[in-house]
């Protein structure tokens, strides 16, 4: 159990050059190989909340099984309170799986239809059995439920009988059963309409007042990152972008990648509509196959030359915050990126 | 002839309606019984102009758009109201004459475009379907018009990519096929249900600046059906506030975003992350919307509303005009508007 | 804490639920599904207790009573259902070799269901090679004919009720081995067993509490329609005088030996058919009653009076958006 008074120095969570690949079938030629993670560097403090931001393809679903150790990367270091926990095997291994959970962006695949609020919640403890003896368990699911927000009697009941909203809640529940120090949020609430997406936010707030726990919040809402991260990672094809408090991020992002995710997200506030400026990018998103060389990202911006082609850019941090980094030749500066957007 | 088409017709007298739709209702039978999911909904969709549908899940916004396609599940009725497209009532014509009018006059594109193409035909001969089915194109001449939309829509190397199947595309390029087949005979109606929601924020960039380029180039009018109140507020003009199976609220959308009416409405905007301080706990609408079966009586709303009183118990609020071009369903609209 | 937010109004004011719905409660409110457990029942009375009270009508020679024909009581109410070629009564023979039939068919499938659903669950939530090697041994055993391959060993090791049971289950594994391994490789990719991993729950873990509860049913239905198969089959073998012998009975044997009297005296043979088909129908209904009932998910489709259940949909939700 974190202890939230006296932090620990240094961070919770360090990850170093994480690299995973994936055999993938082509047709007759066999198979070839996908690279998910290309080099992410990470941290991650003691009750803090990293959102990891990106589209499709660009890895946060690896990463976020990396962290909970269900993948084993090809390369790079994971330091998790010192230790590196690929270093461990079988019954140390076990323990030390407690200290991640996962809550998942589907409420209703992530519960078993066939199992009850109760077992759901109480199952992890059936793996760890020496955590939460027998008798204590009823108790403990009870306490469970009540800390996220469901009633005692709903215990009995099956995921099907449970709005979205609430099965979400249910994952919440099952996550903290084991005491995690973190917690990898993939998704939460991006299923969730938007009055129940408030609760669930302020429940994962509460949390994190009450246990000390950290985040990793997986999400593709850029209005739902703004609110509850502390840090943001912008993640492309594979590698992080740029890194950064959330205010910085979202007030002078320096690759020109974040600069263009944050025009695009659309906003009910000042409903500008097209007289917005506004990024488009051309073109999708290059196939992880086959990632483009140098900087992943110079097929589509605006900003590539040459020298992107040939080498791909250091994680460098600007003139300001020196924790603000942006993998990028030619980051935007503060003055330019006020406006988000440059000449062709 | 309610307030909503008194308001509207006054207020821009030039626009022509593309669609009235007035007093639809659907019902859908459950073994524990009859669920109302469209309660009375009218509303009038302008050419050239885009309308919002917007509501939470559950709220009839999808039954609506589909009752209007006329493509409900066989459990869904229809049970009262007009759909007034063209001069025709849809709800009165047979079904040979509604298919006649499907794809010339009114189209609708899905939100999963993966299920909503078939698998086995190339995307030629999809998007060429239209044509030969309505115009009666021979097969060449279809495929023909067919690169010529795909070049429309913006996938690149149209020529080529036409014989190909639709899980070789992304999805954000099968959902601008699906756009394609859509505006094909270029309807006056195109229906996007949630367009947009299962794609990349970028890709959906693209998506709403394509149908805005659609909507301007054959002055079509756009029904947007959506949860998402950010892509409401950037793209539609008008918009029709829905919550359990009847409309609460409509307006011009900056207005009615700047200064709800409803506190329905009002709830929803106060729950957007972004509009309060960060770490602040967001604002919600406590409780959850009502079954469907077992509608509160009066206003639907008022068993999660703070301004519920004894009227809003026995009186079912209508859809008032307050103001130029805006409606309210709300007894007590005025001190929501003040609070 | 934090406001019980979302809570579905009309559910708010439910007592708590019964922990499980009590099955037998549901069994009485579906009326095929009753009617379905009470032939089995019967039919296991039968067998159970049929050659205690009729063995002996059931051998007894009466060369005076040959060939009487059913349904009427003019011969005594032990010739109801007619008489044989020996004058021995049909009624008992059919009780009596009720319990043969079933001493072959239940242990065969149990068998089989056992071993091949194991197996198959092992094998499709392994991948890898595992399951190549699985499908392939799969794959030589359904290539043989079951019936020639129980011929070939049958007439090695001469018949006898356990070898017949031996050979009935192996022919059989490869059915469930393979649905068990599709269904089983499926079911590791879907989210809830992300989850259980996340927890660092043992593949045999995960295999005994998600996996298989969430392939038994399927897997049932198809061992009942097995029931049936295997019945069959050793009315073959019987037939064939490699399975039964006599003085044993079964249902199959009976077919068989009244097979030449099917134009004079029909009842000897088609009496011990129905009884194979009536099981079977039976097993096959309770099974699929059985499946609905015990997958929560589904379980409502049994509170709602057939014929309604195609007109109407389970709630507005799963229709609208």
């Amino acid at each position: 159990m974190p202890d939230t008074t006296a932090q620990p120095a240094g961070p919770l969570l360090r990850a170093s050059g994480l690299t995973k690949s994936f055999k993938v079938p082509r047709s007759a030629s066999g198979s070839t190989s996908l690279r998910a993670l290309d080099g992410v560097d990470l941290t991650l403090g003691h009750g803090e909340t990293l959102a990891l931001v990106g589209e499709s393809g660009c890895g946060k679903s690896t990463l976020a099984r990396v962290l909970l150790m269900l993948e084993r990367p090809d390369r790079g270091t994971l330091s998790f309170d010192g230790t590196d926990p690929f270093s461990l095997r079988g019954r140390q291994l076990l323990a030390w799986r407690r200290r991640v959970q996962m809550v998942f962006q589907d409420p209703f695949a992530s519960l078993n239809p066939r199992l009850n609020a109760a077992e759901l919640i109480s199952e992890p403890w059936r793996t760890h059995r020496d955590l939460v003896p027998r008798q204590d368990r009823a108790a403990r699911v009870r306490r469970l439920l009540e800390m996220v927000g469901l009633r005692a009697t709903d215990a009995h009941r099956y995921p099907q009988e449970f709005s979205g909203g609430q099965r979400q809640r249910i994952g919440i529940a099952r996550a903290l059963a084991l005491d995690p120090d973190v917690i990898v949020c993939d998704e939460p609430v991006s299923a969730l309409d938007l009055s129940v997406q408030a609760q669930v936010l302020n429940l994962l707030a509460e949390l994190q007042a009450d246990l000390g726990v950290s985040y990793v919040f997986i999400s593709h809402d850029l209005s739902v990152v703004r609110h509850v991260a502390d840090r943001v990672a912008v993640m492309y094809l594979g590698g992080v972008v740029e890194t950064g408090t959330t205010e910085e991020i979202f007030a002078h992002p320096r690759h020109p990648y974040t600069a263009a995710l944050l025009s695009s997200a659309p906003s009910p506030f000042g409903a500008d509509g097209p007289s917005r400026e506004r990024i488009l990018l051309t073109g999708e998103v290059p196939s992880p196959v086959d990632p483009p060389s140098g900087c992943r990202f110079r097929t589509r911006c605006w900003r590539a030359e040459d020298l992107c082609a040939r080498v791909a850019p250091p994680v460098e941090a600007g003139p300001g915050d020196p924790a603000h980094t942006a993998a990028c030749h030619f980051p935007l500066e503060a003055a330019a990126a006020g406006s988000g957007a440059s000449g062709g | 002839m309610n307030a909503l088409q008194e308001s509207t017709r006054r207020a821009r007298p030039a626009d022509p309606a593309a669609m009235e739709v007035e007093g639809l209702s659907v019902d859908i039978r459950t073994p524990e019984g009859v669920a109302h999911a469209v309660r009375d909904v009218s509303f009038t969709v302008r050419s050239g102009r885009t309308l919002a549908l917007l509501g939470e899940s559950g709220c009839g916004k999808s039954m609506t758009a589909l009752a209007i396609a006329g493509l409900l599940d066989p459990v869904a009725d229809v049970v009262g109201g007009e759909i007034r497209l063209n001069g025709s009532n849809l709800l009165a014509l047979g079904a040979p004459e509604r298919r006649r009018l499907a794809g010339p006059e009114l189209a609708i594109v899905f939100q999963d475009a993966l299920t909503a193409l078939n698998p086995v035909y190339t995307v030629g001969a999809q998007l060429g379907e239209p044509f030969r089915i309505h115009e009666g194109l021979s097969r060449r001449a279809a495929r023909a018009r067919a690169v010529e939309l795909m070049e429309r829509v913006g996938i690149p190397e149209a020529r080529s990519r036409v014989d190909a199947y639709p899980h070789q595309f992304s999805g954000g390029m099968r959902q601008r096929l699906l756009i394609a087949m859509a505006v094909a005979l270029r309807p006056s109606v195109l229906l996007a249900d949630e367009p947009t929601t299962a794609l990349d924020v970028t890709v959906q960039a693209q998506i709403m600046e394509l149908l805005r380029d659609l909507r301007a180039e054959r002055d079509m009018a756009l029904v947007l059906i959506t949860h998402d109140l950010a892509v409401a507020a950037e793209h539609a003009d008008h918009v029709a506030v829905m919550y359990a199976g009847a409309i609460v609220e409509t307006g011009p959308i900056g207005e009615v975003f700047a200064a709800p009416r409803h506190p329905y409405t009002r709830g929803l905007l106060a729950s957007v992350p972004g509009g309060g301080k960060r770490g602040e706990p967001l604002r919600f609408i406590p409780g959850s919307p009502p079954d469907l079966r077992a509608v509160p009586t009066g206003c639907a709303f008022r068993t999660r509303c703070p301004l519920a009183r004894e009227r809003c118990a026995t009186h079912r609020p209508e859809l008032v005009e307050n103001d130029q071009g805006r409606t309210a369903a709300c007894h007590y609209w005025r001190e929501s508007a003040d609070a | 804490m934090s406001e019980t937010g979302d809570h579905p109004a009309p559910a708010d004011t439910a007592p708590a639920a019964a922990p499980r719905p009590r099955l037998f409660a549901l069994l009485l409110k579906d009326r095929v599904a009753c009617l379905a457990a009470l032939v089995l029942l019967a039919m296991s009375t039968a067998a159970v207790v049929g050659p205690f009270l009729l063995g002996d009508l059931a051998t007894r020679q009466n060369l005076h009573s040959v060939d009487l024909p059913p349904f009427t009581l003019d011969n005594g109410w032990a010739f109801v259902l007619g008489s044989d070629s020996l004058g021995r009564s049909v009624a008992a023979r059919l009780v009596v070799a009720a319990r043969t039939t079933f001493a072959v068919a239940v242990p065969a499938v149990l068998v089989s269901f056992v071993v091949g659903s194991a197996w198959g669950m092992w094998a499709g939530y392994h991948r890898g090679w595992r399951e190549s090697v699985s499908m392939r041994i799969a794959d030589v055993v359904l290539s043989f004919p079951s019936l020639l391959l129980a011929v070939v060993v049958l007439y090695v090791f001469s018949p006898s009720i356990a070898t017949l049971v031996l050979v009935l289950a192996i022919a059989r594994v490869p059915v469930y081995l393979r649905t068990a391994r599709a269904e089983s490789a499926e079911l590791r990719s879907r989210l809830f067993v992300d989850a259980a991993r996340t927890f660092g729950a043992s593949s045999g873990s995960i295999i005994r509490r998600h996996v298989a509860p969430t392939v038994m049913p399927t897997l049932i239905t198809v061992a009942t329609l097995d029931f049936c198969f295997v019945m069959l089959t050793e009315s073959s073998l019987s037939f064939l005088g490699i399975g039964i012998q006599p003085p044993d009975l079964s249902w199959g044997l009976m077919v068989a030996q009244g097979r030449q009297e099917l134009q004079t005296a029909w009842w000897i043979a088609v009496f011990p058919g129905l009884a194979i088909v009536m099981t079977t129908i039976s097993a096959t209904t309770l099974a699929s009653w059985a499946r609905l009932a015990t997958d929560p998910a589904q379980r409502w489709r049994l509170t709602v009076p057939r014929g309604r259940v195609r007109r109407t949909a389970r709630k507005a939700e799963e229709v609208a958006e």
